[in-house]
């Protein structure tokens, strides 16, 4: 897929990380900018990206699970 | 049908959108695309509504009614069940959008991301509904559609891969919007990097939608709403140029551009629109109110629902470029009630009566006559509407819910969900009451909020009910509503002396009024309301210089302050400066069309310089507004008959005015020799037009005059003479009051006076100087006298159509200045209080009573 550029008539060069006028041009703009992204491995880097967010996201819930019970057991020896 | 004049329209909605940003950003050459519609067609405010809360006025724009008809009452509702709350949903909307009334006309809609538009409606066309671009899960993992979010069902895979996840967007797309940033920040505020990211990433989902749709669909209207410059800008207007105190250096750095860059990103976003739609398209921008950008930027947001609500400024944008469309101009008096109006029209199609709002036809280059129905509500055809059973998808309106909770419009449902609902139901019954406000349907307003203060004593639900009691004048109530807010949390003092100031003018005591708004003024001198009454008061004590400086004042903080450029008006008027009047005049009527007595006091102004054409033209704008403006009326008479020979123009204004509008006459009124004659003198040395034939003389007794008038003796059995007395005073004593005929109003100044020195000086009038000099009291007379004065108290509580102000005499005679404003203020005129006051003769204070019994 391609996309052209409205006042040169020029194909746009469409980087792997996007960019905000990618995305201001809309629907066809984002499908081809998503192809770019798997042909380039940017897409799997994302995804790793993605997978390590998990596990810090729920190391960190779990880390809350636990303060939040650790208070309410001393709120509950305190009275 | 009229004349259609737009062969398609595209609408798009920037929630929150502000010239006051735009406008720098254009004069740099950084929103081109706004720019050429700005040049190429029409821009004005657009009025918001209150209360200003986005589903409401969004429902408002799409259907031209207030929310007491369309029935979006708030950020959230109650649950069929009623056991929980949820996101309000387009099925509690009780009125057809103008996608309706299109749909059931034959013609295509696109909606996309309307606030509210969940469940979306099976409308002639396709509507994407605001929960469909939400997200809940992370990037890789199952992100499904929530359950009707689209119509049609067909599209529903076709539009879910255009949706951007937050994890998408990257550094390349925040760049814009942080170029200073620095790596060590991206730790510390990844919270606000985030919100970024994620209000980006649906910005971008409803804009691939909305071009997928252009490009794909046939379609006669489109309309996009987009929350995101809302969102920036209640995360990241603090951070706003110029640099607000409290905000250190890097963080302002950092920050400093988001607002700017997600305008800039709109503009894009814009320009992708236009190329789609085509030239031969008529394109509208609007949005639903403004955000505050500069000094006038809260620095704390009160803790209460919808707080955030309180960053909004009154009024939004409005853009319009197409055939048929008047180029490079400006539109005035637009709210958002007049945009679905206007839609109809451009459609060809009729306006409903019903409609609250009305089309702006000054916007079109051909004159154009619109047509109405009485209601569209009841004209049968398939508008896509829901049946009113439809059942909604619990787990979607919480996911909606979750957001609003995280923007911080709502507070997070507590633990007890039956509390959470009956919350939702009182916070929902207040905005309604500001709706009732809005329309000046006070009775109502006070009704409900009477209830809810009862159930829940909030300072704001005191406040609105207090603004209720001010406009029906009722001052008891007022006083205890007070008190009571007074003993209330959060309630500031500014805010209390201001409302006390407002009491004081109530019962007609501007100087001690004054005293108290000049003290707060001390405390804080950042209000522009504060400015704005103290300028009143002084308007009302003609010190009209310093009524000039107050209203300058109020302009230095608000520039935007409708009422401030009216107040500035009356003073230029007053002063004999016609033309900055008239400049000032028209700044309020640009800031507020609906402003009657600004165009009346346009008229003056334009009337004093000649401009007599013109002056009727803005008397006449005055009468459409407010038909019961009887002053307006008048001078359209003399303008019509003495200026610009239109007899039978003026005949219709007179004859308006006899069949349409009660008089109101002015009264003296008490009991002989308790200083009827004394005000009838003061009223007149301060320029009162006085009904009086002089029939009866000055003499020792009265040696300025009694100002009687004749035919008054015979009230009992004829009243038609007090035609003559419409608009003018006459003295009328206490026993003759109850012979008043209902047709007209009347302000009763009534005077009161110690009974001894009444009867003393009544003796002596009569002749009986022997007995007034033995002081023998005449008991029984005294005791006739006094029930004379209870029956008369007890007429006035049975007579709605009148107001009464006591004088006391003895007050008069010590502090005539003090009385004489109170007397100004009473009958809302402008009185010359120095000649009233000169006028008061105290050595004539004769009969000063000596008698102890």
């Amino acid at each position: 897929m391609k996309v052209y550029d409205r006042a040169t008539g020029k194909e746009l060069e469409i980087p792997p990380e996007g960019s905000l006028g990618l995305l201001a041009l809309g629907d066809i703009a984002v499908k081809a900018w998503r192809e770019v992204r798997v042909k380039s491995g940017y897409e799997k880097e994302l995804l790793e990206r993605v997978e390590k967010l998990k596990e810090e996201t729920k190391k960190k819930m779990e880390e809350m699970k636990r303060k939040r019970e650790e208070k309410k057991e001393n709120e509950q020896k305190n009275s | 049908m009229s004349k259609r004049i737009a062969k398609r329209v595209l609408l798009i909605g920037w929630d929150a959108a502000d010239w006051k940003v735009i406008n720098p950003l254009m004069d740099q050459g950084l929103m081109p695309t706004l720019e050429s519609i700005v040049n190429k067609g029409v821009i004005g405010n657009l009025a918001t509504l209150d209360p200003p809360l986005s589903p409401m006025l969004w429902t408002s724009i799409s259907t031209g009614k207030l929310a007491d008809k369309h029935g979006i009452l708030g950020f959230v509702e109650p649950d069929p069940d009623h056991q929980s709350v949820r996101a309000s949903l387009i099925t509690s909307r009780k009125v057809k959008a103008v996608w309706n009334i299109l749909s059931q006309n034959g013609l295509k809609s696109n909606v996309v991301g309307w606030w509210p538009s969940h469940p979306a409606e099976p409308i002639n066309g396709v509507m994407v509904s605001n929960f469909f671009q939400k997200t809940n899960s992370f990037y890789g993992e199952p992100w499904p559609v929530p359950a009707d979010a689209i119509h049609p069902k067909e599209l529903t895979e076709k539009l879910a891969e255009l949706r951007i996840h937050s994890a998408e967007i990257t550094a390349a797309h925040l760049l814009p919007f942080l170029p200073n940033s620095e790596n060590e920040y991206v730790e510390t505020f990844q919270g606000l990097y985030s919100a970024i990211a994620r209000i980006l990433g649906h910005a971008s989902t409803l804009h691939n939608v909305a071009t997928y749709l252009e490009r794909n669909t046939s379609w006669d209207f489109m309309a996009v709403y987009h929350d995101a410059i809302d969102h920036f800008c209640h995360g990241f207007m603090k951070f706003h140029p110029p640099q607000r105190k409290g905000i250190p250096d890097k963080i302002y750095e950092t920050f400093k551009d988001v607002v700017s860059s997600a305008y800039r990103f709109h503009d894009m976003m814009l320009q992708r629109m236009l190329d789609l739609a085509g030239e031969d398209t008529t394109v509208l921008v609007l949005s639903d109110h403004g955000f505050h950008s500069d000094h006038l930027r809260p620095n704390v947001l009160p803790k209460e629902p919808a707080g955030p609500a309180y960053e909004h400024s009154p009024f939004g944008i409005f853009a319009l470029k197409g055939p048929g469309i008047i180029e490079d101009e400006r539109v005035y008096g637009a709210t958002l009630l007049d945009i679905a109006p206007t839609l109809l029209t451009l459609f060809g199609l009729p306006i409903g009566k019903d409609m609250d709002g009305k089309p702006l036809m000054q916007v079109f280059k051909e004159k154009t006559e619109p047509e109405y129905v009485d209601s569209w509500e009841n004209i049968p055809g398939e508008s896509g509407q829901h049946p009113s059973d439809r059942q909604i998808d619990p787990w979607a309106a919480q996911e909606a819910m979750n957001q609003l909770v995280e923007l911080g419009y709502i507070d997070a449902p507590g633990e007890d969900k039956k509390k959470s609902v009956e919350n939702t139901r009182r916070e929902s019954e207040y905005y309604l009451s500001r709706v009732y406000i809005y329309r000046k349907n006070y009775e109502k307003a006070a009704e409900l909020l009477e209830k809810i203060f009862a159930e829940d004593p909030q300072l704001r639900f005191g406040l609105s009910l207090i603004t209720c009691y001010q406009s029906l004048r009722k001052v008891p109530e007022f006083r205890a509503t007070l008190e009571k807010v007074k003993t209330l949390q959060g309630s500031n003092l500014v805010q209390l002396e201001m409302m006390e100031g407002a009491l004081l003018l109530l019962e007609y005591k501007p100087r001690k009024a004054l005293e108290v708004l000049k003290s707060a003024e001390e405390k804080a001198g950042h209000m522009p309301s504060l400015f704005l009454q103290i300028g009143k008061i002084y308007l009302r004590t003609q010190r009209y210089d310093d009524a000039q400086r107050a209203f300058l004042k109020a302009l230095e903080i608000d520039p935007q302050y409708a009422a401030a450029h009216h107040g500035l008006a009356v003073s230029y008027l007053r002063k004999g400066e016609y033309e900055e009047a008239a400049e000032s005049a028209l700044n309020a009527i640009g800031l507020q069309y609906y402003f009657p007595l600004a165009h009346y006091h346009l008229g003056e102004a334009l009337m004093n310089l000649g401009h007599n054409e013109q002056a009727a033209d803005a008397f006449e704008v005055c009468c459409a507004l407010m038909p019961g403006n009887r002053r307006a009326h008048l001078w359209l008479i003399k303008l019509y008959e003495e200026k610009l020979n239109r007899p039978q123009k003026a005949e219709e204004h007179r004859r308006f005015i006899s069949e349409r509008i009660k008089g109101t006459i002015t009264i003296v009124s008490g009991l002989p020799r308790s200083g009827t004659s004394m005000m009838m003198q003061m009223l007149d040395a301060g320029g009162a037009s006085i009904l009086t034939d002089k029939i009866r003389q000055p003499d020792e007794n009265n040696p300025r005059g009694y100002f009687e008038f004749e035919k008054v003796k015979k009230l009992m059995t004829e009243s038609a003479w007090l035609e003559e007395a419409n608009g003018k005073v006459v003295k009328i004593i206490a026993p003759l009051l109850q012979n008043l005929p209902n047709k007209f109003d009347y302000k009763i100044i009534f005077m009161r006076r110690d009974m001894a020195e009444i009867l003393r000086s009544q003796q002596i009038m009569l002749g009986q100087k022997a007995n007034a000099d033995k002081q023998a009291y005449p008991i029984v007379l005294a005791d006739a006298f006094n029930k004379q004065l209870e029956r008369t108290e007890a007429l006035f509580k049975r007579m709605p159509n009148a107001e009464v102000l006591y004088v006391d005499y003895t007050a008069v005679i010590e502090n005539p200045e003090e009385i004489a404003e109170t007397v100004a203020e009473f009958l809302g005129e402008d009185l010359d209080v120095k000649k009233m006051t000169d006028v008061v003769d105290k050595s004539l204070y004769r009969n000063k009573s000596k008698v102890t019994a």
